[in-house]
């Protein structure tokens, strides 16, 4: 593949890429050119185009470990504290730029999980999975794609272990080994990016028992594979895309990721691009590094994200006239203590990060969780208050058409002026990024994308050292 | 006079960087002849950063002058004449 650098080339990779894509099923032959996929596309150009950004190479790109060149920050491998500090600062700069999910930071945490864990598997079973890796990782680096981080199986029956499900497809697993490679079957959900990515990381879904060895599985598969169909998913008002305009809300950047089922049907892995098969005892550990590394970055990009909701939503209320009422004031106060919150435990978990075995640098996994935890719940208190500031009219406004109507245009640029010299246009538009941001699907995301409230209650379990808080305060109370 | 330009990554700047640079670009005209931090030449460094933490100000090569800019407060005049040491 021709390295990729801008978004022009960005665009005529996945041109050429063809990968096979339907939407509300029919095929979607380009979708560079499909309303559906177009503000999704722009988003995830922006961690190219800001790297060619005099105002934020410094944390757009860095210098690679492997090869010494200036690569794209989405593609390293982190080398110290100071990198996982900056991978938080990308993601709020780029969340600044699109107020919306720009997807890439799922394919780069599943290589830095990669990363570390294929090191381990071979000290204890003298495989070369990192040797292999790191052959992959030097063409990511060099060509710049894009690739989405496969984790989320569909699971069927969750009382039930993979190799126990009726149909064993439920989890993506081996079907066939031969002396080429591996054939795969099953499928990935919730694929953020997955319809503008090139390629696809797959990695196991949960911890495995040695009897799902099939199902313990690290590899990388071009999304144009044969046998690789992917469907995209709905999103609350997504047929506004269609139209574009101000309806859309975001219309140049969308709402939230636009996610894909990937189906793996009987599709072909060369074994160059296997870098785990079988060690199920690795899987738990690559899951949490995986979930750790993703988790660290949701104050980045949702507290970048807050951030433009805080300010659209203090120019609605000055357009509105309520600008100076003290409640106001004080609503914005707290969506901005809770936004910076949000970012202070993205910050914090970099900041207390180390290194691993491998050399790469891994953020505090116990910080990460509760950074990932309390978006789960901040981002719905912002996005109350947002509703609470901007008003009923959030949810019965007008449509840009009957704006723009010969008929009743006049009646609604008269009925939805607000403050004298404010363009209820503007208004208008104001309020429908609000209703964007903080609409069904952009709540749900902050819910269980990186896993859901009660995957990061498990991890307070195991990491939060409740024997050492039981011998502190036994030792304060007294207790022999 | 030859200065490299370097701005912080910006994660969340309290001004817009890019259009001080230009504000100041232009109060200097042809006085200073603008490079890469990369470039070989240069006399002096102008680093514009977003916030007070200036997290890049340790980075910056030791052997050339340092003017680090944390907000957008000076008028751009004044900041050339910083950088060509007329202050």
């Amino acid at each position: 593949m021709k390295t990729i650098r801008s978004k022009e080339d960005y665009l005529q990779s996945l041109k050429e890429l063809g990968s096979v894509i339907y939407l509300n099923g029919q095929r979607v032959e380009d979708i560079t050119t499909h309303p559906a996929f177009i503000p999704h596309i722009n988003a995830a150009a922006k961690t190219y185009e800001l790297a060619l950004r005099p105002e934020s190479e410094d944390l757009a790109t860095a210098v690679s470990h492997l090869t010494g060149k200036r690569i794209n920050r989405f593609t390293h491998i982190h080398q110290s504290v100071e990198d996982l500090i900056k991978k938080v600062q990308l993601l709020r700069l780029i969340a600044h730029e699109t107020g919306s999910c720009f997807q890439r930071c799922v394919g780069w945490d599943a290589m830095n999980a990669t990363y570390m864990t294929t090191y381990e598997i071979d000290q204890k079973h003298g495989t070369s999975y990192h040797a292999r890796f790191i052959e992959y990782l030097k063409r990511i680096q060099a060509e710049n794609f894009m690739l989405v981080g496969g984790m989320t199986d569909p699971k069927g029956d969750r009382s039930l272990p993979p190799a126990q499900q009726e149909d064993l497809d439920l989890f993506t697993h081996v079907v066939e080994r031969n002396d080429q490679g591996i054939v795969i079957r099953g499928a990935k959900a919730h694929q953020t990016g997955g319809a503008n990515s090139h390629e696809i990381l797959l990695m196991p879904t949960q911890a495995m028992r040695p009897e799902d060895a099939d199902f313990a599985l690290v590899a990388a598969v071009p999304l144009n594979a044969p046998g690789v169909v992917q469907i995209f998913g709905r999103q609350t008002n997504d047929e506004r895309k269609l139209t574009g305009g101000m309806d859309a809300g975001n219309p140049d950047y969308g709402l939230v990721g636009g996610e894909t089922l990937i189906v793996f049907d009987n599709v072909f892995i060369p074994w160059e691009r296997v870098f785990m098969l079988g060690e199920s005892e690795f899987a738990g550990l690559l899951v949490e590094r995986f979930a750790t590394l993703h988790r660290q970055n949701y104050g980045g990009c949702k507290g970048g994200v807050s951030d433009i909701l805080v300010g659209a939503c203090a120019l609605a209320t000055e357009m509105q006239g309520s600008a100076k009422a003290s409640h106001v004031k004080e609503k914005l106060a707290e969506m901005t203590h809770l936004a910076e919150t949000l970012y202070s435990g993205s910050v914090a978990c970099s900041a207390m990060g180390s290194k691993t075995v491998s050399g790469a640098y891994y953020p505090d996994p116990l910080l990460a969780n509760c950074t990932k935890h309390n978006v789960t719940r901040h981002i719905y208190e912002i996005a109350r208050l947002a509703h609470d500031v901007a008003g009923g009219i959030l949810a019965t406004m007008p449509s840009e058409k009957d704006l723009n109507s010969p008929e009743v245009g006049g009646y609604v640029r008269k009925y939805m002026a607000g403050v004298k010299g404010v363009s209820p246009e503007n208004r208008m538009r104001i309020l429908r990024l609000i209703e964007n941001m903080t609409s069904g699907t952009a709540l749900v995301e902050s819910m269980h994308g990186a896993g859901s409230p009660q995957t990061q209650k498990v991890m307070y379990g195991r990491l939060g050292k409740l024997d050492m808080k039981k011998k502190m305060a036994a030792k304060l109370a007294g207790i022999k | 006079m030859r200065v490299a330009l370097k701005f912080c990554g910006g994660c969340d700047p309290g001004y817009e960087r890019g259009e001080y640079w230009q504000a100041i670009a232009r109060a200097a005209g042809p006085e200073i002849e603008w490079a890469r931090l990369e470039d070989q030449g240069c006399q002096a460094v102008l680093l514009i950063c977003g916030c007070d933490t200036a997290c890049v100000e340790d980075d910056m090569p030791p052997g050339l002058r340092l003017v680090c800019l944390r907000n957008d407060r000076l008028p751009p005049r004044v900041v050339v004449d910083i950088l060509l040491q007329r202050e």
